[in-house]
């Protein structure tokens, strides 16, 4: 803890000519096998500073905070910490420097006390400390920074907001000179959240840094000093946060991802057939009991495609596991194909005709350890059987089909399915659930890390069904996916649905939207 | 400072999974030889002992096949469970109510031969299901921790047993043994110079059954889908309900039915202790279902093993004059090498010098 001090104290009288830059990051470059996560990434962090990080899933945001914060190494670039290069090996290291990195999801043993969470890893008052004096010290710092915590509270009594919390007085414990908050207003109500930017804006003003990462524009607009975005692992913007406009973020975030592949015309209109799937006053709870669906309406009929667009986390998540049967419904109702199915398992709704293409697809899709055939009659297996015997050889027949038609790479009916890339996996997905002549596909971010030929392969496949005369129900967070295929558009926003546009309607407005902002 | 990296291991080789078995197998009966050599024992007996006298004397094989079947038979059903990734540990419960479902036949019943014991044996099956049918039904609709709860069943059918040997079914002819009267001999089951071969015949078609189940059913596609990734599973419409239910019967039926021979065949009426039915075979029978790798077919070999083992630690006990533990110990150390294995087919230690 000392040497940090010194440290400090040294280099500020060196900071008049770097000016009061905390952080530099120069050229950093980071692949994982052949996705490269971070591209010659510059960055710069000055003090009494809230700096955002802003970009969509997959950008690399968390990527870099986990290089600055030592979890990864870097494969190439310079790391400056107050003007001097820093090699920073591990999470160690950089709390050493004053660097603290607080998670997603705190990281805090439950059936201990608030000042006993904190006691652990905290050696500023010696190896004898008295419960006492960490509970003093406890109480001087939330009486500092505005934060309302017991310390004596046991930490599986208190709410989410409030863990967080100690995690930031863990930080400030550690001496924090550079604190990076990765998405940590996910799990937060608007109060919450609101109660988190006071306390962070009063720890700036006290001569700290923070890195705040996040996918959300408007969040970043309202809490930040300067903001940086990063889109597909390369910075494409850095300035102050009043040079921005909220459209001109909208843009820089998403890009203009340009014209996909794909020989359909996603604009061909086929005649409408019967609702196939009909969502009424649907409420579903997430994982922590809160309402994440609330009262959505929603009607697919035969011939069309459907689009629901969102920002992530505002309950396409738990819309579409309601749907495929994977979430308890707290009221309303489900009906596909005409059949109530609200309360049923995931095998009536199947059987009423409904196709699931899960978001998470190696963990509802498909069995990993299962082959390449085992996968392909995961549903049906029951229509391969004689006297409860399973004829796999029909299963191989049908599985050479599938490779042939949906061109899945790999190397035959009998590969387990855990050695196929992603795109193959998806393929497979598809090839299963569209063998079975499903009256209406729920797919949730079909294309989700998907390579642009894969991707316009599921394109491709989705405006099938359509032509086939079934429905599609298309939750996703890509944008342009969305416009390109759908025929009406669904907002989604805090779990309500606040817009529906048409085929062709205006993509500001769909942006505008998804950020909760609804001009009639 | 030595830095110790774990690493995952992808593409796995079937050559080198076996070697991995192979050499942790050996692991595990070297640690107990060791452990018996501590405790003053001549390590060569021990071998002898073990290994080379349960396999190759012919008077002590013929006690080794004893132990073999009951072993074999129950290490089938469990294979089941254990595909579905259901830790059931209830099989010694079960095969004692097993045990005393078929003696209560023998002692209420009075039939003529075949019929009787085909009785005895239907009705022992029918005492396993009953045992095993409280944690299934827990597990499938609650999702209850199986291995807390088959362990527990256990110790109430030991309880069970207990009870009949020192209170109604006490033999007044037993000079105040807790043992319970032979039972009729319309319900025995012939031996050939001390080997029981019926019950080997039936072992052989209970692997049989297995393996139809497990490889060639619905039954076992959905055992393993559920076993390999439950939500997978759950999301493709199979029955979670009936997929746990369907595999607990039939692990809990074979280990009644491995009780009722056991009663029928070697012992012909309960008691206390080293004189029990079950003997911890049900224990045993884990070890070999997870040494064949919870293949059906393997499970002949591994109880061959097992059953040999079993009989040397016996051996090894009366020599020595040890406790009851021993075969347990054996047991425990063989297990735990094979779960030490499991983890290095997984991952591979990196030992780097910094």
């Amino acid at each position: 803890m000392c040497v940090v001090v010194n440290q400090t104290s040294f280099l500020h009288g060196k900071s008049i000519l770097a000016k009061d830059v905390v952080l530099s990051v120069s050229g950093l470059s980071k692949r994982f096998g052949n996705v490269v996560a971070l591209r010659n990434v510059d960055l710069e962090l000055r003090s009494n500073e809230i700096h955002v990080l802003l970009g969509e899933n997959g950008a690399g945001k968390t990527t870099l905070a986990n290089i600055i914060y030592g979890i990864y190494r870097p494969d190439s670039g310079v790391i400056k910490f107050f003007g001097k290069e820093v090699d920073i090996r591990s999470p160690k290291d950089a709390i050493s420097y004053g660097i603290v990195l607080v998670q997603q999801h705190p990281m805090l043993i439950e059936r201990m006390t608030v000042a006993e969470n904190l006691a652990l890893g905290f050696k500023g008052l010696g190896l004898l400390a008295s419960p006492k004096n960490i509970i003093r010290v406890i109480k001087e710092v939330n009486e500092k920074y505005g934060i309302s915590v017991d310390p004596e509270a046991l930490v599986s009594n208190l709410s989410f907001s409030e863990k967080q919390q100690v995690e930031l007085i863990r930080a400030l414990l550690l001496n924090v000179k550079l604190l990076i908050l990765d998405e940590p207003t996910t799990m937060l109500t608007s109060y919450e959240r609101r109660k988190l930017f006071t306390i962070l804006k009063k720890l700036v003003s006290d001569g700290r840094s923070i890195l705040l990462i996040t996918h959300k524009v408007l969040e970043a607009l309202e809490v930040s000093d300067w903001i940086t975005v990063l889109r597909r692992g390369e910075v494409v913007a850095s300035r102050p946060k009043d040079t921005y406009s909220v459209d001109e973020l909208v843009k820089l975030v998403v890009g203009d991802n340009g014209e996909l592949g794909g020989n359909a015309s996603p604009s061909k209109v086929v005649e409408l057939g019967g609702e196939v799937l009909e969502v009424k006053d649907l409420v579903v709870l997430n994982d922590v009991g809160g309402v994440a669906v609330n009262k959505v309406s929603i009607s697919v009929r035969g011939g069309e495609i459907v689009g629901i667009a969102g920002v992530t986390g505002n309950g396409q998540k738990e819309l579409s596991e309601a749907i495929a049967g994977l979430r308890k419904v707290r009221s309303g109702r489900i009906l596909i194909n005409g059949v109530d199915v609200t309360n049923k398992g995931p095998s009536s709704r199947f059987r009423a005709g409904l196709a699931y293409i899960p978001e998470e697809r190696l963990k509802y899709g498909v069995v990993g350890d299962m082959s390449v055939a085992e996968n392909l009659i995961l549903k049906d297996y029951y229509r391969f059987s004689k006297f409860t015997i399973l004829k796999l050889s029909d299963a191989v027949k049908v599985a050479d089909e599938c490779i042939k038609t949906f061109n899945i790479v790999t190397r035959g009916p009998s590969e387990k399915v855990k050695a196929l890339s992603g795109g193959n996996i998806q393929k497979l997905i598809i090839a299963r659930e569209l063998r079975l002549n499903p009256k209406v596909v729920v797919a949730h971010n079909p294309t989700l890390g998907l390579d642009l030929r894969s991707t316009s392969i599921v394109h491709e496949h989705l405006l099938n069904i359509k032509y086939s005369g079934s429905g599609v129900l298309l939750i996703s967070e890509d944008l342009d996916e969305v416009i390109k295929l759908s025929d009406r558009v669904l907002v989604m926003y805090r779990g309500g649905i606040v817009y529906e546009g048409v085929r062709g309607c205006s993509r500001e407005v769909l942006e505008r939207a998804m950020l909760g902002i609804v001009d009639v | 400072m030595f830095r110790v990296k774990v690493l995952r291991r992808y593409d796995v080789s079937s050559r080198f999974k076996l070697v991995t078995y192979l050499t942790s197998f050996i692991v595990g009966i070297t640690l107990f030889i060791l452990f018996e050599t501590l405790l003053g024992a001549n390590p060569y007996e021990v071998v002898d002992r073990l290994f080379i006298r349960p396999l190759t004397s012919y008077d002590d094989f013929r006690v080794s096949i004893r132990y073999t079947v009951p072993i074999g038979i129950i290490a089938s059903g469990l294979l089941l469970v254990y595909r579905a990734g259901i830790y059931s540990i209830g099989a010694e419960g079960q095969m004692a109510v097993g045990a005393v479902f078929a003696a209560w036949v023998a002692y209420t019943l009075s039939l003529g031969s075949p019929t009787s014991v085909l009785a005895a044996l239907s009705i022992g099956m029918l005492g396993g299901i009953i045992w095993g049918l409280l944690p299934a039904i827990l597990k499938a609709l609650l999702n209850v921790n199986e291995v807390l709860t088959t362990l527990m069943m256990n110790f109430i059918a030991y309880s069970l047993v207990d009870y009949l040997i020192y209170g109604p079914w006490r033999s007044p002819k037993s000079y105040g043994f807790p043992l319970t009267e032979p039972i009729p001999t319309a319900f025995t089951i012939p031996t050939y110079e001390g080997i029981p071969v019926i019950n080997f015949l039936v072992l052989l078609t209970v692997v049989l059954f297995t393996y139809v189940v497990a490889r060639m059913s619905k039954l076992g596609f959905q055992i393993r889908a559920y076993g390999l990734n439950p939500s997978a599973a759950y999301a493709s419409g199979m029955s979670f309900f009936k997929v746990v239910l369907l595999s607990f019967i039939i692990s809990s039926a074979l280990a009644g039915l491995a009780g009722a021979l056991q009663l029928l065949s070697i012992h012909q009426r309960l008691g206390p202790k080293s004189w029990s039915v079950t003997e911890g075979l049900g224990y045993t029978a884990i070890v070999a279902a997870w040494i064949s790798r919870l293949e059906p077919l393997a499970v002949v070999p591994a109880s061959l093993l097992m059953g040999a083992l079993v009989n040397g630690g016996l051996a090894i006990k009366a020599v020595l004059g040890q406790s009851e533990g021993v075969v347990n110990l054996m047991n425990g150390m063989i297990l735990l090498s094979i779960v030490a294995a499991e983890f290095f087919i997984n991952y591979r230690l990196v030992v780097r010098l910094r």
